[in-house]
């Protein structure tokens, strides 16, 4: 057992190593290449032209305008940091963002999305939009999942039947579909010429908030906003899902020891639920995890393209915005918990399977 | 080496590309991959030969080809499905009736095309471009015509449309010469046009007065020319100016009604908007195009009399229709922009598959054959990669890069691919290494290193012919990745200014609430992505199962 736990502790040492490595980067990209600084400065400048004008109405006397405007500039670069240089700008970012003190953002455009009145700290607007990510992408994901998870063990004996060329033609055909096109598509036909589903999706922030005030109304509300949304990643995913899942069960269709059962007369069924599936469970609850925990993290192009207020458009926002804060806080947390979901497995597997611990 | 061996190597190459072809022709998914392939790459050849090489400039986002064709236009075969239309029309003016007025010292020249509108659609507008000008010097100036364009209507109305005169400051040495200046007839002035004055005139009712339409207000409506009378000044000019908006939907139209909105304001009603209710009129029109010169000395006169004002006219009715795949909200050609989509997606793609598959390829072997420190700085490098969600680092390089080099579109372009590649090596590179792995431990390795090869003479001889396989499966499925990811960047709104499908498809996803119903816009770009991915997607399940024998089902 003690070469489980050194094992262990080595891997948890190498993963907590990457995220810091990730976040060091996150941060080195946002700050070295100046494109926070200019985003920033951006704002700034827009601050500082708004000041003068007010300014401009009550004091006549120019010099005085030009020294309070320029008093108003510093004051305004020293709270955004811009008179530091970005080496220190970057390793205020990642010492804050390490130990989760994430801050707190002003932008109207990111409070919008969140759904409240500015300013707001990062850590609430992460949790608040969570929940609608995880009501889009993570349940179409699960939706998903349990399609496949049904059909797949039922294809492996009639390999190259017609049921089965057509699941692979599907995978085939929607692997190559833009999954933000497809939304595109359905957005303009079920939307805008069918007129089945909404055309703005922003609602559903208020549905979501109020869902404890009228649980019944409100879930009908966001089932109806988050049907074509749904419907979009599953028809997109599922092909994957299924050619996945059936690749692994091939493989395991074909060992010797399934060999002997058929041989011994089990009926199908049996072997496919002692034999099959139980010896191909392990990989495919590794990508079944992993996935659900990517997709937490949000879809930011497929989003966007709903204007789903999620974590995909947060994050886009965010960038857009310059708001380097809140790109490395849900950098931060995609990868922490990414990571989080892969030490577990690596874990479990090293647990349950001895071979695996030589590694 | 030996010429001999070099050429007998070549030769087992080429018979073991002969034979994985032969394979994949043999698979249903791979023959139908073939096929496709072979058509995209020989459009893709076509395009890149075809297409002038600064299209972005020259073309695509020149304002002036914009101008020239109507926008949102679907395309021109939609009226085979019965949609009512109203042709475009590019007409190449070089017939013309001339007058020369010696006595009057007028030189004039008249152009006519008639136009058949025959559904109740609107036409977009009218536009006439004169190249090469003749201009002739008198005095301190050089003079050219006076161009104008006159339009006659079914109902019998003709009028002024548009008028412009040119004349050059400076003067030039010969009497006469031909001017790079391209003379363009486009939007009429409102006040230069009285062909509005004209179609009024005849669709006011008989006793001169016109019914405004939300409030019960006649106005004073002078017929004999054309004025509005007191107090309805505001109501005129108000007219005048959506006519300057829209002058297409006058010209082709029959005035029903005159509808003036008033609103109540500070004690007393004031006039918000005037628009004519007006509906397309059918049936043919003429418009002629004048140039006329005038006031000229006699001498000179008689010197150009054999010369033509252009060395061509275009004259173009901007119709409700256009070209085979139709324009997008700016006026662009649609199919255009899409053919040259096929040889920089084809280009995009294969550029990150093959420097991914060739970095994956040599980090992988260099890790699994030599081992020790240098695979585990590998291996930690693909861990870290592995973890890192790559899409919002794109999203901020690219940033950066757009902001930065806004001039440089190609900078932006192999920024955003570099980082593709970049980030893009790690899993290929593992799968390798455990081949690696795996190979060196066989017995005719040994065999090898006991007869003194070097690790050159290995990797080349043994390890990469066996690899090479799996690495060419990986590079055609990694192609469609690089082409779907620089098209969802474009959506995001990362402009690297080429007119990629993904860039189509971003300014539609910008217009969406106007391009809701211009499926001819938002389908094409997709459905290519589509087929070019699901081409190397089927190649890659035809390879696959080669290279991987378990996979075969038949």
């Amino acid at each position: 057992m003690a070469g489980v736990t050194s094992v262990l502790a080595r891997r948890a040492l190498m993963l907590a190593a990457a995220v810091v490595i990730i976040v060091l980067l996150t941060a080195l990209i946002l700050e070295a290449t100046g494109y926070s600084a200019r985003v920033l400065k951006a704002i700034v400048d827009s601050y500082v032209k708004a000041y003068r004008q007010d300014i401009s109405r009550t004091i006549r006397n120019e010099t005085v305008v030009n020294e309070l405007t320029e008093k108003y500039r510093i004051e305004l670069e020293e709270i955004y940091g811009l008179n530091k240089p970005w080496y220190v700008r970057a390793s205020t970012l990642v010492k804050n963002t390490l130990l989760m003190d994430f801050g707190i953002t002003d932008r109207e455009d990111i409070a919008s999305v969140v759904g409240r009145a500015p300013p707001l700290k990062v850590s609430d607007v992460i949790a608040i939009v969570i929940p609608r990510t995880v009501i889009m992408i993570t349940v179409a994901e699960i939706i998903c999942i349990a399609i496949a998870l049904a059909i797949a063990p039922r294809l492996v004996y009639k390999i190259g039947s017609i049921a089965d060329r057509a699941v692979v033609a599907y995978a085939a055909f929607t692997n190559a579909l833009p999954v933000w096109w497809l939304a595109m598509l359905f957005i303009l036909m079920f939307s805008y010429q069918l007129r089945v589903f909404p055309t703005d999706y922003r609602y559903i922030i208020a549905f979501i908030r109020d869902l404890s005030i009228d649980p019944f109304a409100n879930f009908i509300q966001i089932v109806y906003y988050a049907a074509l949304p749904i419907i979009t990643v599953v028809v997109a995913l599922l092909g994957g899902w299924l050619y996945g899942i059936r690749a692994q069960l091939i493989r395991v269709i074909r060992e010797d020891f399934v060999f002997v059962a058929k041989a011994k007369g089990l009926p199908d069924q049996m072997i496919t639920k002692r034999y099959i599936v139980r010896v191909a469970a392990p990989p495919i609850m590794t990508s079944i995890i992993l996935a659900l925990a990517g997709s937490i993290g949000g879809y930011i192009i497929t989003e966007s393209v709903f204007e789903w207020p999620g974590m995909g458009t947060l994050y886009y926002l965010a960038i857009s915005g310059g708001e380097a804060s809140i790109v490395m806080a849900l950098t931060y947390v995609f990868t922490l918990i990414y990571v989080i979901a892969r030490f577990i497995l690596e874990a479990l597997y090293i647990v349950l399977d001895p071979r695996i611990r030589i590694t | 080496m030996s010429k001999q061996v070099k050429s007998s190597r070549l030769k087992a190459l080429a018979t073991s590309l002969k034979d994985a072809l032969s394979e994949t022709w043999r698979q249903g998914a791979g023959k139908a991959s073939l096929i496709l392939m072979a058509v995209l790459v020989a459009v893709a050849i076509y395009a890149a030969v075809a297409m002038p090489p600064n299209f972005r400039d020259a073309v695509w986002d020149n304002l002036e080809v914009q101008g020239e064709n109507p926008s949102l236009a679907p395309p021109e075969w939609v009226k085979y499905l019965g949609v009512p239309h109203a042709p475009h029309v590019i007409a190449s003016l070089d017939k013309s009736i001339d007058r020369l007025d010696l006595e009057n010292q007028i030189y004039e020249f008249n152009y006519t095309i008639t136009y058949s509108l025959e559904h109740e659609v609107f036409p977009q507008g009218i536009i006439a471009k004169g190249y090469e000008l003749l201009v002739v010097a008198v005095g301190n100036y050089t003079i050219g015509p006076r161009c104008r364009i006159f339009i006659s209507r079914p109902d019998g109305v003709t009028g002024l449309y548009t008028d412009t005169s040119v004349t050059l400051a400076a003067g030039t040495e010969s009497a006469w010469s031909r001017s790079s200046i391209i003379v363009k007839l486009s939007e009429p002035e409102a006040i230069k046009s009285d062909l509005l004055y004209k179609i009024i005139i005849r669709y006011a009712n008989e006793s001169g007065l016109l019914l405004l339409k939300d409030r019960t207000y006649y106005i004073k409506f002078n017929t004999t020319n054309g004025t509005f009378l007191e107090p309805v000044g505001n109501v005129a000019s108000m007219l005048f100016e959506d006519f300057t908006l829209k002058p297409s939907k006058y010209i082709f139209g029959k005035v029903s009604n005159i509808n003036a909105s008033y609103e109540f304001m500070r004690g007393q009603w004031s006039l918000q908007r005037v628009a004519a209710s007006v509906e397309p009129l059918v049936g043919s029109y003429n418009i002629t195009i004048s140039c006329r010169y005038t006031a000229l000395p006699q001498a000179t006169l008689s010197r150009i009399q054999d010369l033509k004002p252009f060395n061509s006219i275009k004259l173009i009715v901007k119709g409700s229709v256009y070209g085979f795949m139709g324009t997008d909200a700016n006026g662009r050609d649609l199919a255009l922009g899409l053919l040259y989509g096929f040889p920089l997606a084809i280009a995009i793609g294969f550029f990150v598959a093959g420097l991914t598959s060739l970095i994956g390829l040599i980090a992988g072997v260099v890790s699994g054959y030599y081992g020790g420190i240098v695979d585990e700085i590998i291996q930690r490098i693909v861990d870290v990669m592995g973890n890192i969600p790559l899409l919002p680092i794109l999203i901020i390089i690219a940033m950066a890069l757009m902001v930065t080099y806004a001039e440089a579109p190609l900078v932006v372009l192999m920024g955003i691919l570099t980082v593709l590649i970049v980030f893009g090596w790690g899993g290929l590179a593992i799968i390798v290494r455990a081949m690696t792995l795996s190979i060196k431990e066989e017995p005719y390795i040994e065999a090898a290193k006991a007869l003194g090869s070097s690790n050159r003479r290995i990797i080349f001889k043994h390890i990469i012919p066996q690899v090479i396989p799996y690495v060419v499966a990986s590079l055609v499925f990694s192609v469609p990745g690089a082409i779907l990811t620089e098209a969802g960047l474009s959506v995001l709104g990362i402009r690297h200014g080429y007119p990629t499908w993904g860039a189509i498809l971003s300014e539609a996803y910008r217009y969406m609430r106007v391009a809701m119903e211009a499926l001819w816009w938002v389908l094409p770009p997709g459905i290519l992505i589509s087929i070019t991915s699901l081409t190397f997607v089927l190649l890659g399940m035809a390879l696959e199962k080669l290279v991987e024998p378990r996979l075969r089902t038949a």
